[in-house]
């Protein structure tokens, strides 16, 4: 039976400690995402625990979010390693739930090791991956074909079995002492290349040390290797690795720790904000320069006040902090100016979420796509305009916002979709989901909306709703096409877009 | 990407969400559990192993998306000795969406309204998918000690009689209270 060999199987995997315990599916961490405030959940938990209409919250602490993370490859090779059968085990139950939704996770080249057992196992990898991207396409073609997709499906079982069993032979191979040693190199920041010390895992998944990618001097915090920002922010530490590193290494990571204080407090005098900053939290830099934004419009008075504030908020401790009350306003106005410069241009940039879906509603502020997210920096729902790729046949379709369609970056979807650079794009308005709700009573919207959800689980579907009252409004996409509102749809080719252009004319 | 439509999809079995996508064949019967199932079957291990302290719950039959619950009345509230059951209902797309938790047993308490529906703020827009039934148990306990008498809105369904007296007169209200547990509860 069934049941009975799980049984057996679970007693011969390895004990999960909490830490490694997803905190909704409650078993081993799979395909880790790390959300900014430090917290991890698998790929999946989070992606069903993400709230579709608005910013998400951390399950863990409630944290706010708004851009789905990537996984976190570090974490991910890691759990592999530590726990081979339990992740076998988890790799296994993942594909059979992916199997039913039709939906693919991202996939790493080398899943186990990304520095010594590359060599001997890329050309392995490489060959059972294509077949499962294959197979990710047959299954999203249509619902209706599950039949052709039960033989993808079947392949997809037997790779299951290849990847299990040449995990567990890695596992057999290496648990001796030169186990540490792996480890220990894979566990280095890609900035310092140092042990990680008080690592951070940035949105895009790459994970450094707090000192190496937190640069106050601007606010923002982009990602060295992919050149994508964190949204929202600086991230939080990662305490349950820099947990583990403090177990794994007790003397290599105190003496990193011990380091990278002495670096910070060096470099106070030039990088650091001289008003407050003696190693703090970034989020009380947060407040502070949120408070002086909206605070002190150049007004002298407001901002005595604020120092004020400011001084008795960061608990005056040092002597450093006493002599700062005496700085001349004319230096603290210099500082503050920087500050809020720097804010505007973080606040310019897409990433920092200002979006208010009442706001979208009732009056012209942006789009909110709920159910829709992009497939580049992860932001969900997509803020702003919309853009669905025309070529990509997956169900779970690929989507970008428009900051992520003007920039060059070319990333591979979030769930392995097939999507290459000669697809073509087209604008998708949300005014239909809009109408919808508008005729809801508004306390719907206030309240606990996952009902709504389940009602009108599937807008998707964007093409016009025969709704008569507000026909003017419900322009399908191709309308505007049309129209010519939007002329600048394509950025491959205007002779292409023309003809698409002109087949939707003919539909 | 789309996001949220799979969480009804996923869900299978027990629970009746359904699955018959597009009138196609359904897949054949399921020889893997449900998310919501393996969630709730881990929750159920682990609850049988340490149980929070005056708490027990199990499914009540065959189906573990029904469960029953027990409470002991703590000790130092008026509801000292009593025995609350409870009935635990769990959606298809658990752990996303928070379970249905109705008292069975009669219970004179502001957060507790007749027919026995907890107001509860982390069983509705509270809820987090990281919260386990033993957290919800404890978080009911804790609401025997300290009655939730804030949140005295319209939509709540909080019995503001109950909670005016507790905050009017608190030993009327734990005499009644009393009662009602020997009445009920014994």
């Amino acid at each position: 039976m069934e049941n009975g060999h799980e049984d057996h199987e679970e007693i011969q995997i390895e004990e999960i400690p909490d830490e490694f315990q997803c905190c909704v599916c409650l078993e081993l961490l799979y395909k880790p995402v790390v959300l900014g405030c430090g917290h991890i959940a698998c790929f999946w938990c989070i992606y069903k625990a993400m709230n579709t209409w608005r910013e998400s919250n951390c399950p863990i602490c409630r944290h706010p979010y708004h851009h789905f993370p990537s996984l976190c490859r570090l974490m991910h090779s890691l759990l592999l390693k530590l726990y081979p059968l339990a992740s076998a085990r988890r790799v296994k139950q993942v594909a059979e739930e992916e199997k039913e939704v039709g939906s693919c996770s991202p996939e790493f080249d080398d899943d186990f090791s990304e520095s010594r057992c590359k060599t001997d196992l890329v050309p392995d990898t490489a060959s059972p991956h294509s077949v499962s991207s294959q197979k990710c396409g047959s299954a999203g073609e249509g619902d209706h074909s599950s039949i052709d997709a039960d033989v993808p499906a079947t392949l997809s079982s037997e790779i299951n079995k290849d990847t299990i069993s040449k995990n567990l032979n890695f596992a057999d191979e290496h648990t001796s002492a030169s186990e540490k040693q792996v480890l220990m190199t894979d566990l280095l920041c890609g900035i310092c290349e140092l042990l990680l010390c008080k690592p951070v895992v940035l949105n895009c998944g790459h994970v450094y040390c707090e000192n190496c990618v937190i640069n106050p001097s601007n606010k923002l915090c982009r990602c060295p290797v992919c050149q994508l920002e964190h949204p929202n922010g600086y991230p939080s530490i990662c305490l349950i690795l820099e947990h583990y590193l403090e177990e794994q290494f007790p003397e290599l990571y105190a003496e990193r720790k011990r380091a990278s204080m002495e670096r910070s407090d060096c470099q106070i005098p030039s990088k650091r904000c001289a008003l407050c900053y003696n190693g703090d939290s970034p989020s009380q830099r947060f407040i502070v320069i949120s408070v002086a934004k909206e605070f002190c419009d150049g007004v002298w008075w407001r901002e005595i006040l604020l120092l004020l504030v400011v001084l008795v908020f960061l608990e005056i401790r040092t002597v450093r902090h006493i002599a700062l009350i005496q700085l001349s306003l004319a230096f603290y106005h210099k500082i503050i100016s920087g500050m809020t410069g720097n804010r505007h241009e973080a606040a310019g940039c897409k990433s920092v979420p200002g979006f208010d879906l009442s706001a979208w509603l009732t009056s012209g502020g942006p789009q909110v796509h709920s159910e829709a997210g992009c497939d580049y920096c992860g932001m969900c729902p997509i803020v702003g305009e919309r853009y669905k790729c025309k070529d990509c046949t997956e169900k779970i379709g690929f989507d970008l916002c428009e900051g992520c369609y003007k920039s060059s970056s070319k990333l591979p979807g979030r769930f392995n979709q097939q999507h290459t650079p000669e697809h073509q794009f087209e604008l998708i308005q949300a005014l239909q989901v809009r109408n919808v709700v508008l005729r809801l009573q508004p306390e719907r919207l206030e309240g606990d909306d996952s009902d709504f959800q389940l009602e009108y689980g599937e807008p998707r579907s964007l093409e016009p709703r025969p709704l008569e009252e507000d026909s003017s409004e419900t322009n399908s996409p191709r309308d505007d096409l049309r129209d010519g509102q939007v002329g600048n749809i394509s950025s491959s080719s205007t002779g292409d877009d023309d003809g698409g252009r002109e087949s939707a004319d003919r539909d | 990407m789309y996001s949220g439509a799979p969480s009804g999809g996923i869900a299978i079995g027990g629970g009746g969400g359904g699955r018959g996508r597009g009138g196609g064949r359904t897949w054949p019967s399921t020889t893997s559990v449900s998310t919501s199932g393996k969630r709730i079957q881990k929750e159920m291990t682990e609850l049988s192993m340490e149980a929070p302290p005056d708490c027990a719950a199990g499914p009540k039959g065959d189906n573990i998306y029904h469960w029953v619950a027990t409470l002991f009345g703590p000790p130092g509230t008026p509801y000292k000795g009593g025995i609350f059951f409870l009935d635990i209902t769990f959606p298809s797309d658990y752990p996303f969406k928070p379970p249905k938790v109705v008292f069975k047993t009669r219970i004179y308490h502001c957060n507790v309204d007749p027919s026995g529906n907890v107001s509860l703020d982390i069983l509705t827009e509270n809820w987090s998918p990281a919260l386990t039934i033993s957290k919800v148990l404890l978080a009911l306990r804790s609401m025997f000690t300290n009655p939730e008498t804030f949140p005295l809105l319209a939509d709540k369904p909080v019995v503001p009689g109950i909670a005016h007296l507790y905050l009017g007169d608190k030993a009327k209200h734990d005499e009644i209270a009393a009662q009602w547990t020997l009445r009920f509860a014994r």
